[in-house]
């Protein structure tokens, strides 16, 4: 599921599942993101039909209940871990980043 | 004045923005897509508009799975409440318009997109258009071989396997560019998506048009000539052509009442089998 050549997720694959923190159906997911981005991230009706059948699929997420037409879903513990491992990686950037401008700085 | 519009469109198997602007230009002169039928598009007239369509395949809209598949119609939803409506389905490919240029994209990931197009094509265009290859290609050698005075082929007469020849040179040319801008596009495009980016598919739609066009011509000339010098073997090719056209459609039919009907999709898939079986064993036995 995530990139294979880099095993990390896109930006948002890893909205998505953050999204999913909580219960959220589709369309609330559709509007949540750019509201916890700032509007600097969107994710597509197309690519989100997608990623929720993948992560249905890999068990990083699972539907909690059907209303009508809307399904509803809900990271799951191996969801909450890859979100974690991905986090992590961000981190891990964000440190090392600074650490070489830091002593670029104090040179 | 003509209300509705039936139209052969060829295009690449994926090339999504090519089928996207043609239909942009359609709906510019009043003709709005309402059907992708399996030989034609079916057009109606509308008011001259100016839309923006979108193409998206997704592998889990199988041609044989029972409708709607499973979050399908959530799916409609979630474009409806980004202002995107549904035109029309054919198989695994969906067309989508709005009203408004403005419009969030339905596929805004270009990982999620590219890798969705390959899981498509690797279940459909790519194995049937190898298939296809390696059938025209061993036609072609045996033709060949024949012209130059080798085994024969199917007791046909000369200048039947002299445009059995051709036929199969011009299904090979087809099938080998459409695999090769394939593959070509999937390269790029999977390279280009790592860096957020995507890329328009190989432009190939002209040179698939004049093969079409001329195996078309190619097929018109020789059941011309095999009418007025029909042997046996000539006659069952002769009706072969206009029956698999007609098949095609039939069964194409049948599997959409059949998906419609909610019948599994292992059972539609055999039942459609078993019908293209039944067609061309009745079209042996008729000509036989």
């Amino acid at each position: 599921m995530p990139r294979a050549k880099f095993q990390t997720l896109t930006e948002q694959m890893f909205y998505t599942l953050l999204c999913l923190d909580t219960e959220r159906c589709g369309v609330d997911i559709l509007d949540r993101v750019p509201e916890i981005t700032g509007g600097r991230v969107t994710v597509g009706s197309g690519t989100l039909y997608v990623l929720l059948e993948q992560f249905l699929a890999e068990g990083w997420i699972s539907e909690t209940k059907t209303e009508g037409r809307r399904r509803s879903y809900i990271l799951t513990e191996e969801g909450r871990l890859i979100l974690r491992r991905e986090f992590d990686r961000i981190t891990r950037q964000a440190e090392d980043y600074r650490r070489v401008f830091e002593r670029e700085e104090q040179k | 004045m003509k209300n509705t519009l039936r139209k052969l469109e060829i295009f690449p198997a994926f090339d999504g923005d090519g089928i996207a602007k043609r239909l942009e230009k359609m709906a510019e002169m009043g003709w709005m897509l309402e059907k992708m039928c399996p030989f034609y598009w079916l057009y109606r007239r509308a008011e001259p508009k100016k839309l923006v369509f979108h193409v998206s395949f997704f592998p889990a809209f199988s041609p044989f799975a029972p409708s709607p598949v499973p979050g399908e119609e959530e799916f409609s939803d979630m474009c409806d409440h980004s202002g995107w409506k549904l035109v029309a389905k054919g198989g695994r490919m969906s067309v989508f318009c709005a009203e408004d240029g403005a419009n969030l994209p339905i596929d805004t990931d270009p990982v999620v997109e590219t890798a969705a197009i390959h899981s498509v094509a690797m279940r459909t265009a790519v194995p049937m258009g190898a298939a296809i290859l390696l059938c025209a290609v061993y036609m072609l050698i045996g033709a060949v071989r024949e012209l130059l005075g080798g085994a024969s082929m199917f007791g046909l007469s000369t200048v039947s396997v002299a445009f059995c020849g051709v036929l199969s040179a011009l299904a090979a040319i087809y099938y080998a560019l459409e695999l090769a801008a394939y593959f070509s596009w999937y390269t790029r495009a999977r390279r280009a998506a790592v860096t957020g980016k995507r890329v328009r598919y190989t432009k190939i739609g002209g040179a698939l048009r004049f093969l079409q066009w001329s195996a078309f011509v190619t097929c018109l000339v020789w059941s011309v000539c095999a009418a007025i010098f029909a042997a046996g073997p000539e006659r069952f090719l002769i009706a072969l052509i206009p029956w698999a056209f007609v098949t095609f459609d039939r069964v194409s039919g049948l599997t959409d009442a059949l998906r419609r009907a909610g019948v599994s999709r292992g059972l539609n898939r055999a039942l459609t089998l078993l019908a293209s079986a039944a067609c061309y064993a009745a079209l042996f036995i008729a000509v036989a």
